[in-house]
């Protein structure tokens, strides 16, 4: 089985209009914006369940020693190098990376080196970047990752209108790296005429990339610093945080697939989790003491393979929900377990 | 070598059945973008799936082989196959996030993309997947996930559990897919009009028409808005599946 674990999500300033769009959807009962936290792999080894992670750090990587979509090789170098800083700054975390050099070899070459890199995928289209792992699977270990971008697409490391910022786009996949999987917690609208854009996100690895020329995703989100922290925590911090754990049921059934936000609105945290079986349980873990508003929806808006690996049982059939009363979470400990009913649509 | 570096390790168990998150950047594309973009709308079903080495042994892929049961878009004939990043080959696996991944018996429209003498693929890595799974409250089966259409005139906000966004059956996903080829096809036709080299009055709206007619019943005027089109169109659901011979496509698989 594969297990999700959502920490803590904290919402500095920008998360007051999430905090405010929650609390008013809780208010009103009605539709809500789509909220999720992070997201970590797991494999299977027989009847134990292990987690997508390295053992070993520094992760050493590579960087192609080729210019493309206007980024030469030393902005592309300087790109990666902020983003593996920035992810290594997270205090509740403990990663590393070390640059070792340039390299002709592409990514994607199953080859022993993680690398990063521009290529040219156009079987790849509406893709910015992508991730690629080779796995031991009985240890859960990631031995190589490499990273694409698509040379396809116009890019800038300065903000340029008109072109995606590749920092923000670097940020996310070596999120994906270190093993973070995908976030939802963000928001978007279809245009007038054709098109989807996003409106809002608070989470880096929220799959869906902003418009071109926004750099708004440079810097992890209290959802991704959790999410990190989970892989890799710093000394203590499991010990600091407690856990909500329950079911979502629908006329008495579990329901798979179940997105569950915990909401502490005097902090603003928000936190995310999946049901992950059939009976719909669930386990919010690393959330700060305190109380919290339990939300579930449907993950209805997403193409459903880039959140689940299996996406055939994942139920969306079913209208926003809240817990009937607010769940108060202990330090380093777990709150009793609670039960979200849901209704079809 | 990895595999040198991996070949000492105890035989490699799949990745969790059940949810695996992915791990992509994408540009988001709504129904009507898939649509206008695919080479070739296929409903069909796996019959089998292979994972093979790519690019001379540097990486994994996977070959997807569906049999079809009918086009939306474009034909590619009665079997389909589709090349799809990632895989698992001995004890190697090659998982590439974001990738759709597909087993034998998944019955599954497809909005795909050409690019030879490549194999097609799937349109926006996996937003071009619709699943076919069962309804239990119905017990029919319907089409997963709920499409996003955008409106013609208004901007909408997407909202998670929106009960008016739910689930279509596959016959009413079709005609909306339909619906949206045909109003391509206008207006292809009519942006094509307004060139003056290559005006050809009215003879693709006519033919956008006239598709919506397949039991060959006289054709009524040529609607004069792309609205009307679309009004129009609602009866294809009514009509049989609409196999459209694509020469170019064709060529372009035996090309494979």
């Amino acid at each position: 089985m594969t297990v999700f674990t959502q920490p803590v999500t904290r919402l500095p300033r920008r998360g007051v209009r999430w905090l405010a769009c929650l609390l008013a959807v809780a208010m009103s009962g009605g539709a809500a914006p789509p909220a999720m936290a992070y997201q970590t792999y797991t494999v299977r080894s027989g009847t134990r369940v292990e987690m997508l992670k390295w053992h070993h750090f520094p992760v050493r990587y590579f960087v192609t020693d080729r210019a493309a979509g206007g980024i030469s090789a030393n902005d592309l170098q300087g790109a990666v190098s902020r983003a593996f800083n920035t992810w290594q700054g997270v205090s509740t975390a403990r990663v590393s990376a070390e640059f070792v050099g340039f390299t002709p070899a592409d990514p994607f070459d199953d080859d022993g080196m993680s690398t990063l890199g521009f290529l040219s995928r156009p079987d790849l289209d509406r893709v910015l970047g992508a991730t690629d792992y080779l796995i031991n699977t009985t240890t859960g270990e990631i031995v190589e990752s490499d990273i694409f971008f698509n040379s396809a697409f116009p890019w800038s490391v300065s903000g340029e209108s008109g072109r995606f910022d590749l920092e923000s786009i670097v940020l996310h996949e070596t999120g994906h790296l270190f093993g973070l999987g995908h976030s939802a917690i963000g928001e978007t609208e279809l245009r007038a005429g054709g098109g989807r854009t996003v409106i809002a996100a608070e989470a880096v690895m929220f799959p869906i990339a902003f418009p071109a020329g926004n750099t708004s995703a440079r810097t992890p989100r209290p959802d991704d610093e959790a999410g990190l922290s989970s892989l890799y925590p710093r000394e203590g911090v499991t010990a600091e945080t407690g856990t909500i754990s329950g079911r979502v049921t629908r006329d008495g059934q579990g329901v798979l697939g179940a997105h569950v936000v915990a909401f502490d609105p005097e902090t603003g945290a928000l936190v995310g989790g999946f049901t992950v079986n059939a009976q719909g349980d669930f386990t919010i873990a690393r959330l700060e003491p305190g109380s919290y508003l339990l939300r579930a929806e449907p993950v209805d808006d997403a193409d459903l393979d880039s959140f689940f690996d299996d996406a055939r049982g994942v139920d969306v059939d079913f209208r926003v929900a809240y817990h009937d009363r607010m769940v108060s979470v202990p330090k380093g400990g777990g709150a009793p377990a609670v039960e979200i009913k849901v209704v079809r649509k | 070598m990895l595999r040198t570096m991996i070949a000492g390790v105890v035989g490699l168990a799949s990745l969790a059945a059940a949810g695996a998150a992915r791990a992509t950047v994408v540009v988001p594309a709504d129904l009507t973008e898939l649509a206008r973009a695919a080479h070739v709308i296929v409903h069909g079903r796996v019959v089998s799936v292979q994972a093979q080495w790519a690019d001379g042994r540097r990486g994994v892929e996977t070959i997807v082989r569906l049999q079809a049961s009918d086009y939306l878009k474009g034909d590619f004939g009665s079997e389909v196959l589709i090349r799809v990043p990632g895989g698992e080959l001995g004890r190697y696996r090659s998982v590439m996030p974001g990738a759709p991944t597909f087993r034998e018996g998944d019955e599954v429209v497809l909005f795909l993309g050409a690019s030879p003498p490549s194999l097609p693929y799937v349109l926006g890595l996996s937003q071009g997947v619709f699943r076919l799974v069962r309804n239990p409250a119905t017990g029919g089966t319907v089409v997963t996930p709920p499409p996003l259409v955008a409106s013609a005139t208004r901007v909408v906000r997407v909202q998670r559990g929106d009960p008016l966004r739910r689930r279509p059956t596959l016959e009413q996903f079709a005609r909306q897919v339909r619906l949206i080829v045909a109003a391509e096809r206008v207006r292809g036709t009519r942006e094509r009009g307004k060139s003056p080299e290559k005006r050809v009055p009215d003879k693709g709206l006519q033919d956008a028409h006239d598709a919506k007619r397949p039991d060959g019943s006289p054709a009524e005027r040529v609607p004069g808005t792309q609205l009307q089109d679309a009004r129009d169109a609602k009866g294809l659901d009514k009509a049989p599946v609409k196999r459209v011979p694509d020469k170019r496509q064709q060529d372009r698989r035996q090309d494979r």
